[in-house]
């Protein structure tokens, strides 16, 4: 291999990471559609007729924890609204059935225990505050697009 | 920075650190990828082995001592946390440390393939490292959390083995 096939490869080799970080960035937080009817199986969540905000995690995972600041202090201010963590090593088949695929991942469930959101990944705070507030007035999740 | 947390911002300088290394240790291993030398000591005595050695030997450390007593650690507690401004928030440290594990454990792998002869075994897994490093480094990426929720889906880590603070 020459010096210049070299300087070729490691070139590629950082554009291309550097695309797959870009393309990583842009899908974080992606609100998922969630026009569903159907109750979620949620065993060991109590919602207490709440909207609750059911927080997939796990012990390596470090934006899970900014995740769960920011959950905590919507819930803490809102008193129809509950925060639940759930460890994903607690709680693998949940994960698989749920096809949980990053942590942190976070269902916005109704009272009625009606998925309204699905944050995957970190999602900015506008963003979890937006869906909250749709979900709190009973109004179709607008956003199903990208968070940003 | 306490025992019970710690700054994010040093796992990523740290994975910088190692980026550039793992990429340097790349551009040593591709010339000769396709034609290792024909003896095990020749093949130990390359620089870019030699630098992958060296790069496993700091994943090890890391996943064993743990991040926050990483060189890469200290370096950022003694150089550059003192020019920064607190951390919003501290980090969990198993979080980075698992990561250490992982690295160690593609490097070794890339490091044995090397000793055993495998061509592109060693710039195959000096590469992977640096894609995971670099994705840490610039986006806070972590391959180690995507990793982890495999195993635990797969069934491979149950509730009483996850991985505990160093």
């Amino acid at each position: 291999m020459t010096d210049l096939a070299v300087a070729t490869a490691l070139a590629g080799l950082v554009v291309a990471t550097t695309l797959l970080g870009l393309l990583w960035k842009s899908r974080q937080g992606r609100v998922s559609p969630a026009a569903g009817t159907r109750q979620l199986d949620l065993p060991g969540v109590a919602l207490d007729g709440r909207t609750t905000f059911v927080q997939f995690s796990s012990p390596v995972c470090s934006a899970c924890r900014s995740t769960a600041r920011l959950l905590d202090e919507l819930s803490t201010g809102h008193p129809g609204v509950g925060h639940v963590e759930l460890d994903v090593t607690d709680h693998p088949e949940l994960a698989s059935r749920l096809n949980i695929m990053q942590t942190p991942t976070t269902l916005l469930v109704g009272g009625d225990g009606i998925l309204r959101a699905r944050f995957n990944g970190a999602a900015p705070a506008v963003t979890v505050r937006e869906q909250l507030d749709s979900a709190l007035s009973g109004s179709a999740v607008p956003s199903a697009g990208a968070a940003r | 920075m306490t025992a019970a947390g710690l700054d994010p911002r040093g796992p990523r300088f740290g994975a910088g650190i190692t980026a550039a290394l793992l990429l340097v240790a790349v551009g040593l291993a591709l010339p000769t990828a396709s034609a290792v030398p024909a003896t095990v000591a020749g093949r130990a005595a390359q620089p870019a082995f030699l630098l992958a050695a060296l790069l496993t030997a700091l994943f090890l450390w890391g996943a064993l001592a743990g991040v926050g007593r990483h060189p890469w650690g200290l370096l950022f507690r003694a150089l550059v946390r003192p020019r920064l401004g607190p951390p919003a928030e501290l980090e969990d440290p198993a979080a980075p440390t698992f990561a250490q594990a992982v690295g160690a454990f593609v490097m070794i792998l890339g490091v044995v393939l090397h000793l055993a002869g495998v061509p592109w075994g060693l710039a195959g897994a000096a590469a992977a490292a640096f894609v995971a490093a670099f994705l840490n480094a610039v986006f806070g990426y972590c391959l180690g959390c995507q990793l982890y929720l495999l195993l635990v889906r797969s069934g491979l880590v149950r509730g009483g083995s996850r991985p505990r603070q160093p």
